[in-house]
């Protein structure tokens, strides 16, 4: 399949028919969280996107993130979507290896140069000269720099590329820092999470073919149509927040009717993600929906920034007393007590707060 | 194959009953109400994507059994199969796309004359009329 060829083309070309393509851009549409009426628009600007040569280089990772994208749908969006990109070089995925491999990527950066994307997953590390990750001899710090002189736009996916991740918590021993804080003279969006959904990385991707740049960000570089909204704002048991009636413990009668988990350590109402509209496994379910907290994995420095269970979401008084006297105007408290948390876990990242394993038992 | 359909799982329907409904169905129906307030008065088609939507099962199977089902039913088969469904409220549609595991890609509420993805397309339009004149020729 050429390079040049339209999406619109290259759909045809799998068979797919004109009430099949603008399926293809409803989902599209849905998968960017874009507002359904841009599905004509969509449609009209797929029939002339030619589809872009993608090079994704993974550092200090452990392939969660392309686990997460591969072993998600298939054969699905996503997949079409992967169909007409070129994914001219990937350490995971790709059949060439050693000096062939290396060979690829040089290749596409020269071929395509001022026009690939480059996906990155993983942290770089740059304490003694980067030695603590090299790849066919070169340190990660150099592989990055070399790749991003010629990209068109640079997606750190995962939050170790977006934020560092697990390789820069506390203690930090590689010095791992993020994409970002390297690169500053290219566009770049941030697709965290631990790992990120697949449908947002591929989403980005799709905005980039249909619009022909990265779409709105927000102050930490994610795309707003993702993580524009508080994981507790999307969900489902935010009516039992508005209405005061939170699970104590894992097992007590709240948490057995599906109350609201805030008072288990819920990172919910700090945390920007769209796991709680798009979910998990084929839309099957999402760490709230299992019963379990949201641990906040979409925002810079969470590991550091307390205990799961306890931590910051924790309020300094009593929530149910709080919040009950304004279920009509729960967003507000929401709003309210959602500064006091990021306060809270500005605080608790400066502190470095040490938690062990008892910290789980309570 | 979708190997998590395989999985026998029990939901249990955790919600109200339809007379009583959850906030986050009743935020929904107060949308399409809107939406069509908007097809009424000025011909404006809406769309809802449910896929952004906070729901769970309980309330998912609530908000159907409110639409209830209308008189037309369509399936379209490209691309895993959709099924474009007029609810009981006329003019409003439930149109679920799906892939060939029968996964769920999309699924929105639209308030519409008709479904833009029902309407013939006029390219293929033109070359249906041409495939037939040819075959009529060959008679």
């Amino acid at each position: 399949m050429s390079s040049q060829q339209t999406l619109a083309e290259a759909l045809l070309q799998h068979g797919v028919t004109r009430r099949g393509f603008l399926k293809y851009c409803a989902g599209l549409a849905s998968m960017m969280a874009l507002p359904s009426s841009m599905i004509p628009r969509i449609a009209e600007a797929l029939e002339n996107a030619v589809r872009p040569s993608v090079i994704w280089l993974s550092f200090q990772e452990c392939t969660g993130c392309t686990e997460s994208l591969t072993r998600s749908h298939s054969p699905t969006l996503e997949s079409l979507i992967f169909n007409v990109i070129s994914l001219d070089y990937h350490h995971t995925l790709q059949a060439a290896s050693g000096h062939a491999a290396e060979e690829a990527r040089i290749n596409a950066m020269e071929k395509f140069d001022g026009q690939y994307l480059l996906l990155v997953d993983g942290s770089i590390p740059v304490k003694d000269d980067g030695v603590y990750s090299t790849i066919a001899g070169m340190t990660n710090l150099e592989m990055l720099k070399e790749s991003a002189k010629g990209a068109a736009a640079i997606i750190s996916v995962g939050t170790c590329a977006a934020y560092g991740g697990l390789p820069k918590a506390n203690p930090n021993p590689t010095g791992a820092v993020s994409v970002a804080d390297i690169i500053k003279d290219k566009p770049i969006v941030n697709v965290p999470g631990c790992p990120p959904i697949p449908v947002v990385i591929t989403g980005v991707l799709a905005h980039f073919l249909t619009f022909g740049r990265l779409p709105d960000l927000d102050r930490d570089l994610r795309p707003l149509s993702f993580f524009g909204e508080s994981i507790h704002d999307r969900c489902y048991r935010r009516p039992f927040y508005d209405r005061g009636q939170f699970a104590k413990t894992f097992d007590d009668e709240g948490a057995r009717k599906g109350w609201c988990l805030y008072e288990l350590g819920c990172k919910g109402p700090t945390t920007h993600n769209a796991c709680a509209t798009t979910k998990w496994n084929q839309g099957t379910s999402f760490p709230i929906q299992s019963g379990h907290p949201c641990l906040g994995c979409s925002e810079p420095d969470f590991w550091d920034a307390g205990s799961f269970y306890k931590a910051f979401t924790a309020p300094p008084i009593n929530v149910s007393e709080a919040v009950a006297p304004v279920i009509a105007g729960g967003a507000a408290a929401g709003i309210a007590l959602g500064l006091a948390n990021r306060m809270k876990k500005a605080r608790a990242e400066r502190q470095r707060e040490h938690f062990t394993t008892e910290d789980l038992k309570e | 194959m979708n190997p998590f359909n395989d999985i026998a799982i029990e939901v249990t329907d955790i919600t109200a009953p339809v007379n009583d409904l959850t906030d986050n169905v009743k935020a929904i129906l107060f949308e399409i109400n809107a939406l069509q307030e908007g097809f009424v008065n000025n011909s404006q088609s809406g769309i809802i994507d449910l896929r952004t939507l906070p729901m769970l099962p309980g309330e998912y199977n609530m908000l159907k059994q409110i639409l209830g089902e209308g008189e037309v039913n369509a399936t379209l088969n490209t691309l895993g199969s959709s099924h474009i469904m007029e609810t009981a409220l006329t003019g409003v549609w439930w149109v679920t796309h799906d892939d060939e595991n029968n996964e769920r890609l999309a699924e929105f509420i639209e308030v519409t004359e008709i479904p833009d993805i029902l309407k013939s397309n006029k390219n293929e339009t033109e070359m249906a009329y041409t495939v037939l004149k040819q075959q009529l020729e060959s008679y």
